[in-house]
C-alpha cells in the first residue's frame, strides 16, 4: 500500500506550474526551425533533384510501410504540379509547421505533421541521419502528446486555452526516458576498453571532421594521458550515473550543470551544435523545472 | 492522494510503461549490437540467447512501426563502445590530356556546415569495407551486395563531381581511411596519415 501510494504520488501528484512543456515546445520549435534552415542551400543537393545520391538509392534500407520523403514529393507532384515545386511545397511546409510550434497555434497537430514530414526526410534519406535527427523525432512525439498551448501561445491569447489535464505523467516519463538513455549512453561506453585509457577521448578530439570551427590545439594532451583518462572516465560516469544523482535533490544541480557542460563541450570541440542544443533543451526541460518539493521524499 | 487509479491515469500508467519499455528494448538491442560490432567485427559468432530476444522485440511489428515513426528505435551509445575511424573521399580530376588538375578532399561542392556533416555521417558505411578486406573469400550474398550498393554510392558521388568540368574530363575516386595514430604511437613521433581502401575509377 504504501508503495502504491508513493507510485501514484511519482506519477500523478499535481504540480503547480506546468512550465516545463511551455519551455519545451518553444525551444524545439525553434531548434528544429534553425537546424532546416541550415541545411537549406544543400537542400536540393542532399535531397532534390540535383541530389548527389537519388534519393530512391538512399532508401534501399528504409522499412516499406515508411512513407518516405521521395514518395511524399511523388504525391505532390502526382496533384499536378513539378517535382521542384512539391520540394518547395514540402520545405515551406516544413518551416511553416516548426513556426507554428514555436508561437504555440494548433501545436499538437503541427507536430504531428512536422513528425510525418521529418521522419520522411530522416528515415527516407537514413544515411544522412544521425543524433539529434532521432531525438527531434522524440521530442516531436512528446509534443504530439501532451498539450502545450495554454501558454505563451498565439492560441491561448485569442481563447484561453483552460486545461485541467495533469501534465505529472508526461513530465515523469520524460524524466525517466532521459535517464535511461544517459545509463545506456555511459554503459555503452564502458564496454569499449578504450574509453577506459583515454584512447576514446583522443581519437573523437581528432576525427577529420571536428573541432575545424575553433581548430583547438589539442595535441599536448598527448603528453597528459592522465587528462584523457580522466576525461574518458568521468564521461563514462557522469552518463552511467545521471540516473541516480540527477534524481536526488542535493546532486541535481550539480550534475545538471556537469551535464550541461559536456554538451557544451561536445558543440566547441566536435561541432555538433544541433545535437548538444537538442540534449540541453531535455535535460532543461526534464529536470531544471522540477520543483524542489516534489522530489524532497526522495533525498 | 486517492489511492485508486481512474480510468484514465490507467491509460497514462500503459502508455507510460510502453514507451519505456521501448525504450529499453531499442537501447538494449542496439548495446548488443555495438558489443558484438566491436568485439565480433568481421568474425563468426552465435550472438546470446538475450541478444536474439531483444532482436525479436525489437523488430515485432508493433514495436518497430512506432519506433520508427517517432524516432524511438534509437540507441544512446553515441561514440560507443570505441569512436569509430572515418573515411576521406579524394576526388581526383584528370584533363583530356591525362594530366592532374585537382585533387578534391571531401569536397563534393556542399556549401553548408550540416550539409557537409550529414555527408560525413554516410561516410561512416564505408568503415564496413575495412571488414570485408581480407575476408572476401568468406563474404556472403549480403556482404557482397552491399559492396555492390558502396560502390553504386560512390560512382554516384563521382558523378556528381564531375558535373563541375568539361565532358573530356575524367574524374577518379579514391577511399582512404583516416588513421589518427594511438596517444602512445603520437608521442613517438607518428602523425596522422591516410591509408587507400580501394580507388575508383568509372568509365562513363
Amino acid at each position: 500500500m504504501r508503495f502504491k501510494n508513493k507510485f501514484l504520488q511519482f506519477f500523478f501528484e499535481p504540480r503547480q506550474d506546468n512550465d516545463w512543456i511551455i519551455f519545451f515546445r518553444i525551444s524545439i520549435g525553434t531548434m528544429v526551425l534553425l537546424h532546416f534552415l541550415s541545411v537549406w542551400r544543400d537542400f536540393d543537393m542532399l535531397y532534390g533533384r540535383e541530389a548527389i545520391i537519388p534519393v530512391d538509392i538512399l532508401s534501399v534500407y528504409t522499412p516499406d510501410f515508411v512513407i518516405t520523403f521521395d514518395e511524399l514529393i511523388r504525391f505532390i507532384a502526382s496533384l499536378g504540379l513539378s517535382q521542384q515545386t512539391s520540394i518547395e511545397i514540402y520545405k515551406y511546409l516544413y518551416l511553416f509547421l516548426s513556426f507554428l510550434l514555436v508561437i504555440g497555434l494548433f501545436p499538437r497537430i503541427a507536430a504531428f505533421l512536422l513528425l510525418f514530414l521529418q521522419i520522411g526526410l530522416s528515415k527516407g534519406a537514413p544515411l544522412y541521419a544521425y543524433g539529434v535527427d532521432y531525438f527531434t523525432s522524440m521530442s516531436l512525439f512528446y509534443l504530439i502528446l501532451v498539450p502545450s498551448d495554454f501558454k505563451y501561445s498565439v492560441h491561448g491569447f485569442f481563447k484561453p486555452v483552460i486545461t485541467n489535464f495533469n501534465l505529472r505523467p508526461f513530465h515523469r516519463l520524460f524524466q525517466l526516458h532521459l535517464s535511461i538513455a544517459y545509463f545506456f549512453s555511459g554503459f555503452d561506453k564502458v564496454l569499449g576498453f578504450n574509453w577506459w585509457n583515454g584512447e576514446s577521448i583522443w581519437k573523437a578530439f581528432h576525427l577529420p571532421f571536428v573541432n575545424q570551427d575553433f581548430q583547438i590545439n589539442l595535441s599536448w594532451l598527448a603528453e597528459f594521458p592522465a587528462i584523457l583518462i580522466f576525461l574518458g572516465w568521468a564521461t563514462v560516469l557522469l552518463e552511467m550515473l545521471y540516473p541516480l544523482f540527477i534524481w536526488i535533490r542535493k546532486t541535481r544541480k550539480l550534475w545538471l550543470f556537469l551535464i550541461i557542460g559536456m554538451h557544451l563541450g561536445i558543440a566547441l570541440i566536435l561541432n555538433l551544435y544541433f545535437f548538444a542544443a537538442v540534449m540541453i533543451i531535455w535535460n532543461l526541460t526534464a529536470f531544471y523545472f522540477d520543483p524542489k518539493h516534489h522530489i524532497s521524499y526522495m533525498k | 492522494m486517492n489511492s485508486t487509479l481512474s480510468r484514465i491515469q490507467k491509460f497514462q500508467i500503459g502508455l507510460i510503461l510502453f514507451v519505456l519499455s521501448v525504450v529499453f528494448i531499442s537501447s538494449v538491442k542496439l548495446t548488443f549490437d555495438g558489443y558484438y560490432g566491436f568485439y565480433y567485427e568481421g568474425k563468426k559468432y552465435e550472438p546470446s540467447f538475450f541478444a536474439k530476444v531483444f532482436d525479436r522485440l525489437y523488430d515485432a511489428p508493433p514495436v518497430k512501426f512506432f519506433s520508427t515513426y517517432t524516432g524511438f528505435d534509437t540507441g544512446y551509445g553515441f561514440f560507443a563502445p570505441n569512436v569509430a575511424s572515418n573515411v576521406v573521399y579524394v576526388f581526383e580530376v584528370y584533363d583530356e590530356t591525362g594530366h592532374l588538375v585537382v585533387r578534391r578532399f571531401n569536397d563534393l561542392g556542399l556549401k553548408t556546415k550540416e550539409g557537409n556533416l550529414r555527408f560525413e555521417t554516410f561516410n561512416l558505411l564505408f568503415l564496413d569495407k575495412l571488414t570485408e578486406i581480407g575476408h572476401t573469400s568468406e563474404a556472403g550474398e549480403m556482404e557482397i551486395l552491399n559492396d555492390k550498393y558502396l560502390d553504386l554510392l560512390v560512382k554516384q558521388m563521382t558523378r556528381h563531381v564531375k558535373k563541375f568540368y568539361p565532358d573530356e574530363y575524367k574524374v577518379v575516386t579514391l577511399l582512404y581511411l583516416h588513421d589518427f595514430p594511438s596517444i602512445k604511437r603520437y608521442k613517438e613521433g607518428e602523425r596522422e596519415r591516410l591509408i587507400l581502401i580501394k580507388k575508383y575509377a568509372f568509365q562513363e
